[in-house]
């Protein structure tokens, strides 16, 4: 007998057939195992945020540090106080603005279907940055205001209405527009800002309308904006995917 | 798109349907390779379970490069590899495979013994072992063993022949 022989004759001699249970056995354990892995592999709250923080762009940030304390410098060298008081909101829209280019990031550059498909659901990533811009904002804003009080002599009825009531009007038109089941531009979320700090100018420096609207009725719409703002927040966080699926939807029509 | 390449990504979601088919896919070859390495079933069986195990402890990891099986096969073989190291009691002195083979007048030509082959494969470097194993017990082409342990296809042609030859010189 040669050797090839020889040996196909042990490979059937040695040859297992698989036991079904053993298999069974295996395919739960490899189950389990993987599942176990996974649990292992998923990033808690802070981590998430830890890592979504270093997706986006920090130079926004900067660029709202930076008007603002442009906002100070002019503000403080205005002649007439008043116009400096009525002048602030201009600077609250243009803070707001900011951030519309990294909520729009994965629009512009058409990268919503990878996020999509990514581990975590665009949903979640989409309330990471809006909580680290939430967070980040709120910390700037709070330092303006703050300036502004020892400086200027604002008091908190006039930072509420100057600054923070426009302000959170912006963020309100910023997240509405961003919450759209349609795949609005950036550059419409930016023009509907402008022409509203447009309409504040001309509301701020109108004497009659301003000087007509009662202290608490402004502080009852401050009130009302900050629910809107919640609202559309939340709205922009829930229906974050939506606009894709209204394309996906178009493009099987077509 | 081969099929591995899929159900490594049904698996990935978790699809409990696709590791069924997945391990019954290449269950039976990873056991009998895992057998032609330890000889011993019960040992055999546990060694595949490892290797599955092993293998979807790291499948999150895994980027499906269309060498899933090669991939398997590594993960078998190293396994093997630790099991020899634990069995110091494995049997590998020539003496005794002599004495067993001496009787014979012409050793080829006898019933198979598993045993005396089994010493012989013992006896054999483990990288002509793995050839003789790939090629002639999981039946695979030259080019296939070659490609499983990474290595040219002319270097795993000298190591078939070479194998071969000194299996025979054990086996008289």
């Amino acid at each position: 007998m040669n050797l090839e022989k020889m040996l196909e004759l042990y490979r059937e001699e040695m040859k297992l057939t698989p036991n079904e249970e053993r298999v069974a056995r295996t395919v739960r354990l490899s189950g389990e195992i993987f599942l176990e892995r996974e649990q292992e592999r998923m990033l808690n709250y802070a981590e998430f945020l830890k890592t979504q923080f270093f997706v986006l762009r920090k130079r926004w940030w900067l660029y709202q540090c930076l008007l603002l304390a442009a906002a100070y410098l002019v503000l403080g060298y205005m002649q007439e106080e008043v116009y400096a008081h009525r002048s602030v909101g201009v600077a609250g829209v243009l803070f707001v603005v900011l951030i519309i280019p990294e909520m729009w990031k994965n629009r512009t550059n058409c990268s919503m279907e990878v996020e999509a498909a990514a581990y975590y659901p665009l949903r979640q990533i989409y309330a990471a940055r809006m909580l680290m811009f939430g967070v980040a904002d709120f910390c700037i804003a709070a330092v303006f205001c703050a300036g502004l009080r020892g400086r200027l002599h604002f008091t908190m009825a006039d930072l509420l209405v100057q600054f923070l009531f426009p302000m959170v009007v912006t963020a309100c038109i910023c997240f509405g527009i961003l919450c759209n089941k349609y795949a609005v531009s950036e550059m419409v979320s930016v023009g509907a800002c402008l022409v509203w700090s447009g309409v504040w100018w001309l509301i701020a420096m109108n004497e009659q309308i301003y000087r007509a609207v009662w202290l608490p009725a402004w502080a009852c719409l401050f009130l009302a904006v900050v629910l809107l703002l919640a609202a559309v927040s939340y709205n922009a966080v829930k229906n974050c995917g939506k606009c894709l699926e209204v394309g996906l939807a178009a493009a099987g029509r077509e | 798109m081969d099929a591995d390449f899929l159900l490594v990504r049904r698996m990935k979601q978790g699809n409990e349907e696709a590791f069924d088919t997945f391990v019954r896919k290449y269950y039976g070859e990873i056991l009998n390779y895992c057998r032609f390495h330890c000889f011993d079933a019960e040992s055999a069986q546990d060694l595949t379970q490892e290797t599955f195990l092993k293998f979807f402890v790291h499948l999150p990891e895994y980027r499906h490069m269309g060498k899933t099986k090669n991939f398997l096969y590594t993960v078998a073989a190293n396994l093997c590899r630790d099991f020899y190291k634990k069995r110091k009691d494995v049997p590998m002195e020539r003496e005794g495979l002599e004495s067993r083979a001496a009787p014979a007048a012409d050793p080829l030509g006898l019933v198979v013994d598993r045993v005396v082959i089994n010493e012989a494969l013992l006896g054999l470097p483990e990288e002509f072992r793995e050839m003789i194993v790939l090629h002639y017990f999981q039946g695979m082409k030259v080019s296939e063993a070659a490609e499983v342990l990474g290595i040219g296809v002319s270097l795993a042609k000298y190591r078939l022949r070479e194998g071969k030859a000194r299996l025979k010189r054990l086996l008289e």
